[in-house]
């Protein structure tokens, strides 16, 4: 098939996602160990964590390529009335070049706060997978690195491994066996609700610190220039890869965009940087054609700055 | 050792990758493993070479109704 065909198909997905009604409680949250709620709809602030404040003291200075010279992370732009149609079909494939550069300070901001995530599942199977801290405890992920519905539900742990570089833990480690999701994706299966937190014993986030959240608008988000950084599989074990691009279509509930991920990077953020801040707007779920993740809209928001506390 | 076709719909970048395939009898949730198998066109193929639409056959283990580990999946068309 077809780079267009594809597009087409992503079109009429997106159409067809539209057009459906929400689900219900599709965002109501679950949890194996019981679940609280809050709502907010605004901006939440990043933190740069002692790690942040003791290299301030050492007057380390940060800028724009904080994973070393070989990445520029990308300024977000609000391009809105630049990309207000539909874009166009694509000249190249997403995974048609690999784009990811290694991140090799991975004690950076906003590196430190991306975690390698080692999960075991209900049955006792392995994965890998990513996430970022939101606040002291807790770290934002897919709900399918927490719940994995071929594998019998909540994963049985999940070793959380914040700015890991290879076989360096600058900041150790934490597990994690307590979660948040939501019922979309525990009950219903449904990418549109794929997220959720591991909530940690030990409050590694005030080490490392965390990057916002941010719900944008529609306009905000087309087009826009997205950070995203992850641990994939297919890399030497445990190194961290950045790579960037825009942000091809939204919906509702979904980012797609030319970011080259791989299986490992599920659950790892897409940020944006804007006048020095960095506010997370995705989390990476899928790939294929079009690589994915499930949006920080209001629902999500309300539900991770209720988390973000635990 | 169970055999189901579908289509995939959803492709999730755990390692290793987890799938959604849409088949004659509904959802199908399927976990790779690091020995599952990838076949297109009669040869050895890649989890990566796995794409969204195609249409594929997976044989496994079923761990739950609508749930398996896949051995082997076979590329039917892209």
């Amino acid at each position: 098939m077809d780079l267009e065909l594809r597009w087409r198909e992503v079109e009429a997905a997106i159409e067809a996602e539209n057009a459906k009604p929400a689900p219900e409680d599709g965002h109501a949250p679950v949890s194996g160990a019981g679940v609280s709620e809050s709502e907010t709809d605004t901006l939440t602030r990043p933190e740069l964590g002692a790690a942040g404040a003791a290299a301030a003291t050492m007057a380390e200075v940060y800028t724009e390529v904080p994973g070393g010279a070989a990445i520029a992370e990308v300024e977000g732009r609000d391009v809105a009335a630049e990309t207000a149609m539909p874009p166009p079909v694509m000249p190249e494939i997403v995974h048609g070049t690999d784009d990811r550069l290694r991140v090799n300070d991975t004690t950076a901001y906003p590196y430190r706060t991306i975690c390698h995530l080692e999960i075991t599942a209900a049955n006792g199977r392995s994965y890998i997978g990513s996430g970022a801290f939101i606040g002291p405890r807790v770290v934002l992920t897919a709900g399918h690195c927490i719940y994995i519905h071929a594998d019998g539900g909540w994963a049985r742990s999940v070793r959380v491994i914040p700015g890991r570089n290879g076989s360096s833990k600058p900041y150790g480690e934490a597990v994690g066996t307590t979660y948040r999701s939501v019922k979309g994706w525990t009950q219903s299966k449904d990418s549109d609700h794929d997220y959720g937190v591991i909530i940690l014993p030990t409050a590694l986030g005030n080490t490392v610190g965390w990057m916002g959240l941010a719900d944008l608008a529609f306009a905000s988000l087309m087009g826009l220039n997205v950070n995203n950084s992850g641990y994939p599989g297919d890399k030497p074990y445990g190194s961290q890869w950045w790579n960037s691009n825009n942000i091809l279509a939204v919906t509702g509930r979904r980012l797609y965009y030319r970011i080259d991920t791989m299986g490992g990077q599920s659950g790892s953020p897409v940020w944006r940087l804007k006048d020095g801040n960095r506010h997370i707007v995705g989390i990476h779920t899928t790939g294929g054609t079009f690589n994915g993740a499930t949006r920080v809209n209001e629902d999500v928001l309300k539900n991770l700055v209720a988390w973000k506390g635990l | 050792m169970e055999r189901v076709e579908g289509r995939i719909v959803a492709i999730y970048e755990t390692w290793p990758l987890q799938l959604a395939l849409e088949g004659p009898r509904g959802r199908i949730d399927v976990a790779l493993s690091a020995e599952t198998a990838v076949i297109a066109g009669g040869r050895a193929a890649a989890p990566a070479d796995l794409r969204d639409g195609a249409r594929v056959a997976v044989e496994g283990e079923t761990t739950a109704p609508g749930a398996m580990i896949a051995a082997r999946i076979s590329i039917l068309a892209r």
